[in-house]
């Protein structure tokens, strides 16, 4: 077995002993998703979005917007927090194993197949749950960007593992999520143009593809999700930056 | 002068394994109206196949500092580090993964080493039967008492059986029959050609050492043939020195 693969059998073995991140995946999920289908008052609610590439405002019931916000709000949550724990338990630690003759490309790649497990696990649960009360018009493109946005934020949280300390990190990885796509990239708050600034966070562009593929029956996003892509890879290389400098042998 | 560290392939002869030139590091800080530290200024060492040696120094003179630099986890600002053969490193903190079970740390740092599953199995139960935690071998990293911990802490550093042996305070935690069987391993291994390298702060440890470096003022001193005690124990029994 090689290197690279013993440690990412071993760190996947790991983090299924990590209890917190199993309860938060087996009860987050159901709090969040199933409860703001269930508790949501049943109204039609204005909805920007594109259609036929235009900017438009179409009616859709409160219920099947705050779910298609709270499905990638808890994956995201749940995604950040496995980075954060991954980088705070790797920080010190991957140092020695890098003086015990791994490469750092190898516990680089283990590491991140470790966050892309997690993370396809977590995206998986929370579309489950969600698919219970509400089927997205285009599932597969709504699952992408699912994806796309949850890998963001666990790679975030490995970024913010490697700045601050467990508990500031897990502050700012509950606070993060919640800010950026529950509040700024919701339309049921935001009924008008976005700032610029918005157009920056990590939710952003994935949002919109959730919005226009989850509640409408054209696909009028795929820019969209080629620059949520974009966004990711630029994470992606500064995460692998950051990991390669704090763990590599000098 | 530039920092540079080279490891090279096997230690075949009776020569030095490891050797640092003209050592520099300073700890800084990237937060404004905050202090950089000084730590080492000058520091040159070297270490030879088949020697026990002491790094000694008071609290805060740089021991591990410097060792840390030797292993090549810490990068110096300037000088040179060359390492020969294969290096184990026994850490001060046990740096060991708390939800992996004992034989599954085997098994990772084993890889890591380019060791095979028989091998990796044989020194498992070597280093387990000579320490004694054989019991242990099935439980969690932070299910096992400190004194535990470093031993399988240690373990990971003799594993390999390798050229160089860097270790940072090692027996913390350990009994006193524990102890024992460190030093006698541990002249074992010197005898078979193992260079063993040791923060320590025992007095009654440098009878049992080769050569005794001093870290003083960011410097190393070879103070192996001095007659009486170093400055470093001097200070750690509350005395004043004449530093």
């Amino acid at each position: 077995m090689s290197r690279t693969t013993t440690a990412f059998t071993i760190g996947i073995k790991e983090q299924a002993r990590n209890y917190v991140l199993v309860a938060l995946l087996v009860v987050l999920p159901v709090s969040f998703i199933t409860l703001a289908f269930a508790v949501t008052q049943d109204v039609e609610m204005p909805v920007r979005t594109l259609v036929d590439g235009e900017t438009v405002t179409v009616m859709r019931g409160m219920p099947e917007v705050h779910g298609v916000i709270m499905t990638p709000i808890t994956s995201a949550l749940i995604a950040g927090l496995a980075g954060l724990f991954l980088m705070r338990e790797a920080k010190d630690t991957d140092g020695r194993l890098a003086v015990a003759g791994y490469r750092a490309r190898q516990v680089i790649t283990a590491r991140f197949g470790v966050l892309a497990a997690i993370t396809l696990i977590v995206t998986g649960v929370s579309v489950g749950v969600m698919l219970v009360d509400f089927q997205p018009e285009h599932l597969w493109w709504f699952v992408a960007a699912m994806l796309v946005v949850s890998v963001t934020y666990g790679l975030i949280g490995m970024l913010v593992g490697a700045v601050f300390d467990r508990l500031a990190g897990m502050w700012l990885m509950l606070i993060l999520p919640m800010l950026d796509i529950g509040l700024f990239q919701d339309p049921l708050f935001i009924q008008s143009e976005p700032e610029w600034w918005m157009k920056l966070l990590p939710g952003y562009w994935p949002v919109r593809v959730m919005v226009d593929t989850g509640l409408t029956t054209d696909v009028d996003t795929t820019l969209s999700l080629v620059w949520a892509t974009g966004y990711l890879l630029l994470v992606a290389v500064l995460t692998i930056g950051v990991y390669y400098r704090i763990t590599q042998e000098k | 002068m530039e920092a540079s560290t080279t490891t090279t392939g096997e230690a075949t002869s009776n020569k030095v394994l490891v050797r640092a030139n003209e050592i520099e590091k300073t700890y800084g800080s990237s937060f404004p109206f905050t202090r950089s530290v000084t730590v080492l200024t000058d520091a040159d060492l070297e270490i030879r196949r088949g020697e026990i040696v002491g790094i000694v120094g008071a609290n805060g003179s740089g021991k591990s500092t410097l060792m840390n630099i030797l292993v090549g986890v810490l990068e110096q600002d300037s000088g040179t580090v060359e390492r020969t053969g294969t290096v184990g490193w026994c850490p001060q903190e046990p740096l060991l993964y708390d939800r992996l079970t004992v034989g599954e740390t085997f098994r990772l740092f084993g890889s890591g080493y380019g060791m095979t599953a028989e091998e990796i199995d044989e020194a498992k139960h070597h280093l387990a039967s000579k320490l004694d935690f054989e019991q242990y071998l099935d439980y969690r990293i932070d299910q096992l008492s400190g004194g535990n911990r470093q031993k399988i802490n240690l373990s990971i550093a003799l594993m390999h059986d390798p050229d160089v042996l860097m270790l940072d305070e090692p027996y913390t935690g350990f009994d006193w029959e524990t102890y024992l069987t460190f030093w006698d391993l541990a002249e074992e291994l010197a005898a078979d050609g193992t260079a063993v390298t040791m923060i320590s702060h025992l007095i009654e440890e440098q009878s049992r050492l080769d050569r005794i470096y001093e870290v003083r003022d960011g410097q190393v001193y070879d103070v192996t043939d001095q007659e009486g005690e170093t400055d470093a124990t001097a200070s750690e029994r509350g005395e004043e020195t004449d530093e």
